[in-house]
């Protein structure tokens, strides 16, 4: 079973200078055009077309500067798994966890529990706020919590790497 | 433990320009702050080289590069918590991967090319001594990723 996470429309057509200019986005998405262009031998022009081309596909969703938490105060990230109340619909509580502050990345899960928040937390405190916001949710059930370590947002530079890697694989096929 | 960074308001709004869009002219966030140019690009330099700014991420379409299944794994343990990260770290795509406390004892979000490889995993990963439990919860949404919700400045 293949299901795309991102975006579910069927993927376009891609080539390899596509997944070029992927590469290279994906080792810093600040690259400018005109280093990408110099490196994949067309001028930054096309880059460009090519760059927007694939941000209409929804083959590129979202640029977003990475930030070290840490250096603001934060001390890690609790994962809350919630259990969603069978009477209710899951957007109800998805849409109410967008609108928690903290609250970075909601999505729908399959396995143990409906729906997985992640939100950066500085301290003892903070986590009772966000828990206590949430369980007060009419359409949540049941939260249960784990807390990491990582300040990364929007995530892990791995993240970067793995699709750099994955990205330069489909270049060179 | 990481020391700390004073930010101001125009700091804070220069971030939440780059979180919406780390591609955004520069010309757009100075006006957006009410400054010049210069002052962005010298607040940006500052923030680098105090490494609050630590790149840029791009977010693709995973079934464009044929990893589509994102994951999280969660499991409890009891010791031998090296061999089980050695694992997941080479049988997985691994993005994050730490201990964790709460629910779980060590927790991992990882990228699949399919669930039969996840359901792999998770039985290795089960054969290990001191695991106790393995849970995988795949993601099945697209992600709401809801970036600019952050308080950056927390205290």
């Amino acid at each position: 079973m293949k299901t795309s996470t991102y975006n579910l429309n069927e993927v376009a057509i891609m080539d390899k200078l596509d997944y070029l200019i992927l590469e290279e986005l994906m080792r810093d998405a600040q690259t400018p055009f005109s280093r990408i262009a110099k490196k994949s031998g067309c001028s930054p022009f096309t880059v460009g077309k090519r760059y927007e081309k694939m941000k209409k596909d929804g083959i590129i969703a979202k640029c977003v500067v990475s930030i070290d938490l840490s250096k603001l105060g934060y001390q890690g990230k609790a994962l809350l798994m919630i259990t969603n109340s069978p009477s209710k619909g899951k957007s109800v509580t998805i849409a109410a966890l967008k609108k928690i502050s903290n609250i970075i990345v909601v999505t729908e899960i399959l396995g143990a529990f409906d729906i997985l928040a992640i939100a950066p937390v500085t301290d003892l405190n903070s986590i009772r706020t966000l828990v206590n916001k949430v369980k007060k949710l009419d359409s949540v059930q049941r939260v249960e919590v784990t807390f990491i370590d990582d300040t990364a947002l929007p995530v892990n530079s791995n993240f970067s790497k793995l699709f750099r890697k994955r990205s330069h694989e489909l270049a060179t096929v | 433990m990481n020391q700390t960074v004073e930010i101001d308001d125009i700091d804070s709004k220069i971030l939440a320009a780059l979180i919406r869009d780390a591609r955004a002219k520069l010309k757009s966030i100075a006006k957006d702050c009410g400054i010049s140019s210069v002052s962005a690009l010298n607040r940006i330099k500052r923030l680098k080289s105090l490494r609050v700014i630590t790149g840029a991420i791009l977010f693709s379409n995973l079934a464009a590069l044929e990893l589509p299944i994102v994951a999280t794994i969660g499991v409890n343990l009891n010791g031998n918590q090296e061999e089980v990260i050695k694992l997941i770290e080479e049988k997985t795509n691994t993005v994050e991967i730490s201990a964790s406390f709460g629910k779980y004892d060590m927790c991992a979000l990882v990228h699949a090319e399919s669930i039969t490889e996840l359901d792999r995993i998770a039985y290795s990963m089960k054969k290990l001594e001191g695991v106790i439990k393995v849970e995988i919860n795949i993601w099945t949404s697209i992600p709401h990723m809801v970036y600019e919700n952050i308080d950056l400045q927390p205290k």
